[in-house]
């Protein structure tokens, strides 16, 4: 019992017509971007990844045929088209500021230190258009504008920072280190703290548990697997 | 009767107590004020500029999205408290009703939003309280006539010009006396009600928000008024800013400057509505204060 | 019959009979098995025991010991370099302490090292890929650690060593349980946005294997969210990293202290020598190499690197026969198969069930139970879905999810999965997830000791060498539990940074040698072994055949 994973399809597979970086190539139907590349002979270094769309490497833009319109996709999480004209986008040139959280105040004004750019923003609204996630990048930037970061924090959660919004924007906004320094503010300053984990950490300090934990440790096997069997679960 | 709600960033932050009392005002007479559910800033200055429609595009994607929501309200109304977000949107909206093709260029653009129909229409919250609640309304639901309160209304610019948008008579308008008086108290005539603050030159050049708000108060200050009334976040600031050069170069003295919103929730008894130092404020004039 | 477009015809009438028990199964909790019904059921099942997938090594400190057969064949291959074309005399990078691996270990041990008093610049993380790019950015569900009054460490050390089958080094499971709440602390200060009540409270659910919940998360994107924040922190202290560069061989001085290592610039195919007076192994684990032909959710470049090199300078491994297959990986649609389906699903209540409907095992047993569940339920039982490529999976029944907590808790706590699919067609809050084991984690490793060194065969530490995270062994016995591994790499990682910093002060590094590489090359020769095999791996090579076929490596 085995699962194959390589790509190899029996013969009489389906094939499509991809360009690849305008190189035409036939590949089996049915793979994402990121495995026709590969398929086609490519053994990549840059834009990949995860392979699972958690990353951010593997951002691809391309067109379709008979369409003037630009479409952005993660190449490990996107089947392939016929007739898809593509190509990766390898990095994206953004170095960001350095700053010290444990200096910063969670306001507009902490934001607009290290980011003024984000006042340039039209509310043209590519940055959403673009993201392959899915989230209203837009909106987050101009809640930021309204010194409201909370909001902003959750709208950005899932982002991956592929880096597609900044590089497609025309205010040369790079969104995702923006909202980097939004979500550290907000999970800082303004999510409230944790009573419990303060408590437990001073019982853990004050040597609560040492002893037991230093009798477990000496335990052995059948002592271990005593406890084991008697936790009790919670519901 | 519910009406779909543009707030607009002052809202959120500086003007929050312009909001808190309207809000209480409109539930007081059975409105509920139905904040969309996502909404960005209206654009302002950069959208009125009416060489390219690029710079509507902030405008109309919020009235997509009263559009979106209008089916929670069953009406197509959607209402703003700031003068200038109502301007902006009104404006947008106006401009577009009379240019299709403008229309059509904005929402081939605007392609991952459905198409702006143009049909939402703005409203600021003063129109709703005269056409769809009536100034008789408010003076039969009266808690306290302020009887001995001398009030100068402030339009600014922004809801009177232009007068395709404007929301009273430009030259004239006569629609926050009317308010003053349904709540009894004295509405105060003075030369320079319709005259423009300044706005957001209060930023860069405060010199000509000082030369033009203290114009506007000069004479309010000769003991002919108790307080001002404002329809505008950013004209209220320039109010504020004006009352504390009068108050240290001036005259010694100056005025208190209230949201139109405040002085209606004090007069209806809707006291949890109002900042602590506003309630203050209107307690004293009520009891007699100085004259 | 009811359609499902995303997923095909012949999978409805199962899916139809998963949404009739439904109701029924909301009530049920299926029995857990006793430990003898837990050792039947991973004899027969699980891959791990399966003879042909494994061989005793015939090389090495471990000779003798049985690990899976592609593991055996990178740590019983040449080296990558011929030490005769390397020139030790020029440096290229002279540090304090060389972090080899830039994931969440290696980012921790770097920032711990730093933190200690080592100055940013005398540190240097060098990494395969991007800083992030591993396996710690992928996990979902999330991060153990006991700091609720019901909840203790004492617990938590119970519940880790039953979960590795009493096989684990009890002093790292001691440092495992007892730093935990320490590190969610430091992550609280770093700004990170676990999930939480308005109180502040974390919401913590179980995992597999846990008594007690102590799982934090931050949606489904909890490795990601250590992650990024690690990194910003990486590039706010501007500690230097030096990407797409792994390392290829650990140096030695003649003093047989580890001494640096030599990096490969995958791009410009440049080499590097960094002469360090402490090294950290960070590499992570070793999904690439697909034992047993499985697919994997690991990242690209898991490839056990860190394992060879240790073991080519004489550390001891220990676990590397037990392999953790994670029993929820996508099963379909194809593209996305072997990619992991966090257990958090079955944490908030989701079951497995099987083609008919019906449950066949306790949703929270320990993963090896788990997965050798799922294997019997397809291959024994033939209660499995068969996809059209041949794949076979059994149904995690998401929508109980809504159900149980709510409509939109899959939106709101699954957010990663819930996009997952929906980006092919599939809505998860409607429609069961069809899943299959997948190679997942490197139970075992480098091992190591409390303070993070590497150990020999005699346990003593190898002087200049560190490991922390999955590289390494002894912490998690022979089956890890969720939400360990993100916690490893945080305790470890911090051990390794602070020993690290110790180490240097007293440090003296002498002349460098890779003698070992040529002593390496006699005891392959001594012990009978020819093979054309080269390691560490680096990176798995997924082209197609026909280019396979005709690539050739031309200078010009």
């Amino acid at each position: 019992m085995t699962t194959s994973v390589t790509v190899e399809k029996k013969p009489k597979t389906k094939m499509v017509k991809i360009y690849i970086m305008g190189r035409e190539y036939l590949v089996p139907e049915g793979l994402t971007i990121l495995k026709a590349m590969e398929y086609a002979g490519y053994r990549l270094i840059r834009g990949v990844g995860c392979r699972a769309g958690f990353c951010g490497a593997c951002s691809t833009v391309y067109r379709l045929k008979g369409d003037y319109r630009l479409y952005t996709a993660l190449a490990c999480q996107t089947t392939v088209q016929d007739g898809m004209y593509l190509v990766q986008l390898p990095f994206v040139p953004a170095k960001k500021p350095t700053y010290d959280i444990e200096k910063l105040t969670p306001d507009l004004s902490s934001v607009l230190k290290y980011f003024p750019e984000i006042t340039r923003c039209v509310q043209c609204n590519t940055c959403t258009k673009v993201c392959p996630q899915e989230i209203q990048v837009m909106d987050a930037i101009q809640a930021i504008l309204r010194g409201d970061l909370a909001t902003a924090a959750h709208l950005t959660f899932d982002c991956i920072a592929c880096g597609i919004c900044s590089m497609r924007c025309p205010a040369e906004i790079v969104h995702y280190h923006v909202f980097q320094l939004v979500r550290r503010l907000y999970g800082k300053y303004i999510a409230k703290p944790s009573k419990h984990l303060r408590e437990r950490i001073k019982e853990i300090e004050e040597g609560k548990f040492r002893e037991e934990l230093d009798r477990l440790v000496m335990a052995g096997v059948e002592e271990w697997k005593k406890l084991y069997a008697a936790r009790e679960i919670e519901p | 009767m519910k009406l779909l709600y543009f707030p607009g960033c002052s809202l959120k932050n500086y003007a929050q107590r312009y909001e808190k009392s309207a809000l209480a005002v409109a539930k007081r007479f059975d409105i509920e004020l139905v904040e969309l559910k996502r909404w960005n800033c209206c654009g302002v200055v950069y959208s009125l500029a009416s060489d390219s429609v690029f710079h509507h595009i902030a405008a109309v994607r919020n009235l997509i999205r009263a559009q979106e929501q209008m089916h929670e309200t069953g009406n197509e109304k959607l209402v703003t408290l700031c003068s200038m977000c109502y301007q902006v949107l009104a404006s947008v909206n106006h401009r577009l009703a009379r240019d299709p093709e403008a229309l059509e260029t904005l929402n081939r653009f605007m392609d991952e939003e459905e198409d702006y129909l143009g049909t939402i229409e703005v409203l600021h919250f003063l129109q709703v309280l005269r056409d769809y609640v009536g100034f008789h309304k408010i003076k039969e639901s009266l808690e306290r006539k302020l009887e001995k309160i001398r009030v100068a209304p402030y339009y600014g610019c922004m809801l009177v010009r232009p007068k395709e948008v404007a929301i009273d008579d430009p030259e004239d308008p006569s629609l926050l006396e009317t308010l003053i008086a349904s709540v009894g108290a004295s509405p105060i005539e003075y030369p320079f009600r319709t005259d423009c603050c300044g706005s957001y030159n209060v930023v860069a050049n405060k010199d000509i928000v000082k030369i033009r708000v203290l114009r506007i108060i000069k004479p309010l200050l000769r003991n002919s008024a108790d307080l001002i009334i404002s329809v505008c976040p950013l004209c209220t600031f320039n109010l504020e800013y004006g009352m504390k050069l009068a108050s240290r170069e001036l005259y010694g003295k100056s005025i208190p400057v209230l949201y139109f919103t405040e002085l209606l929730a004090y007069a209806l008894g809707l006291d949890y509505a109002l900042d602590k130092n506003v309630l203050a404020t209107l307690n004293k004039l009520y009891e007699g204060g100085e004259k | 019959m009811s359609e499902y477009p995303g997923y095909p015809e012949e999978f409805w009438e199962s899916i139809e009979k998963v949404e009739e028990t439904r109701e029924r199964r909301l009530k049920e909790t299926f029995r857990r098995l006793t430990p003898e019904e837990k050792e039947e059921l991973l004899e027969k099942w699980h891959p791990d025991y399966r003879p042909e997938g494994k061989r005793p090594l015939r090389v090495g400190p471990n000779r003798g010991d049985y690990v899976p057969n592609e593991v055996a064949d990178l740590l019983e291959a040449h080296a990558l370099i011929d030490p005769k074309e390397i020139d030790l005399t020029d440096i290229d990078y002279d540090v304090d302490v060389l972090v080899i691996g830039g994931g969440g270990a290696g980012a921790v041990a770097a920032l711990w090292a730093n933190y200690s008093g080592v100055p940013a610049e005398n540190i240097l993380i060098a990494t395969k890929l991007r800083l992030g790019d591993a396996n710690t950015k992928m996990a979902q569900g999330g991060i153990q650690a006991a700091d609720r009054p019901e909840d203790s460490p004492v617990i938590h050390f119970i519940d880790i060593i039953g979960g590795g089958h009493f096989a684990n080094k009890p002093e790292l499971v001691r440092a495992l349980a007892e730093d935990a709440p320490l590190i969610i602390k430091w992550h609280e200060e770093l700004g990170l946005m676990y999930d939480k009540d308005e109180e502040g409270n974390f919401i913590e659910i179980h995992g597999g294997g846990t008594s007690k919940k102590r799982m934090h998360a931050a949606k489904d994107y909890t490795g990601l969210e250590i992650m990024r924040n690690l990194m910003d922190e990486i590039w706010n202290k501007e500690i230097p990293v030096l990407e797409f560069s792994p390392a290829v061989e650990l140096l030695m001085d003649e003093n047989g202290q580890v001494a640096g290592a030599i990096l490969y610039n995958l791009e410009t195919k440049q080499y590097y020598v960094v002469r360090a007076k402490a090294t950290v192994l960070a590499t992570g684990g070793f999904g690439r190499l697909h034992i047993q032909g499985f697919p994997t959710t690991n990242h690209y470049g898991a490839t056990m690197d860190g394992v060879v090199m240790a073991y080519r300078i004489g550390a001891h491994l220990r676990d590397l026969d037990a392999t953790q297959y994670h029993p929820t990986g996508a099963a379909f649609p194809e593209q996305i198969v072997g990619q992991l389906v966090t257990e958090k699903v079955r944490g908030l209540g989701a079951q497995l069930v099987n083609v008919d409907g019906e449950q066949f095992v306790y949703p929270l047993e320990p993963r090896d139970v788990v997965a050798s569940a799922i294997i019997r339920e397809c291959y024994g039982r033939n209660k499995g879905v068969i996809t059209p490529t041949g794949m076979r999976g059994v149904w995690l029944d998401s929508p109980m999810i809504e159900l149980i907590h709510g409509e939109g808790t899959i939106k709101r706590y699954l957010a990663a999965m819930y996009r997952q699919f929906k980006r092919f067609n599939i809505d998860i809050t409607k429609e069961p997830i069809l899943v299959f084991p997948t190679l997942h984690y490197m139970n075992g490793g480098v091992e190591i000791n409390v303070y993070a060194q590497a150990l020999d065969p005699n346990g003593n530490p190898i002087p200049g060498l560190f490991a922390c995270g999955e590289v390494t062994g002894g912490v998690h016995g022979k089956n890890r539990l969720m939400g360990n591994s993100l916690l490893d790499v945080n305790v470890f990682g911090r051990r390794a940074g602070i020993s690290a910093a110790k180490h240097i002060k007293h440090a003296r590094v002498g002349k460098l040698t890779l003698k070992h590489v040529e002593k390496w090359e006699r005891m392959l020769k001594e012990a009978g072994i020819v093979t054309d095999k080269k390691a560490p791996m680096l990176l798995p090579d997924y082209r197609g055949e026909r280019v396979l076929s005709r690539a050739i490596d031309i200078r010009f």
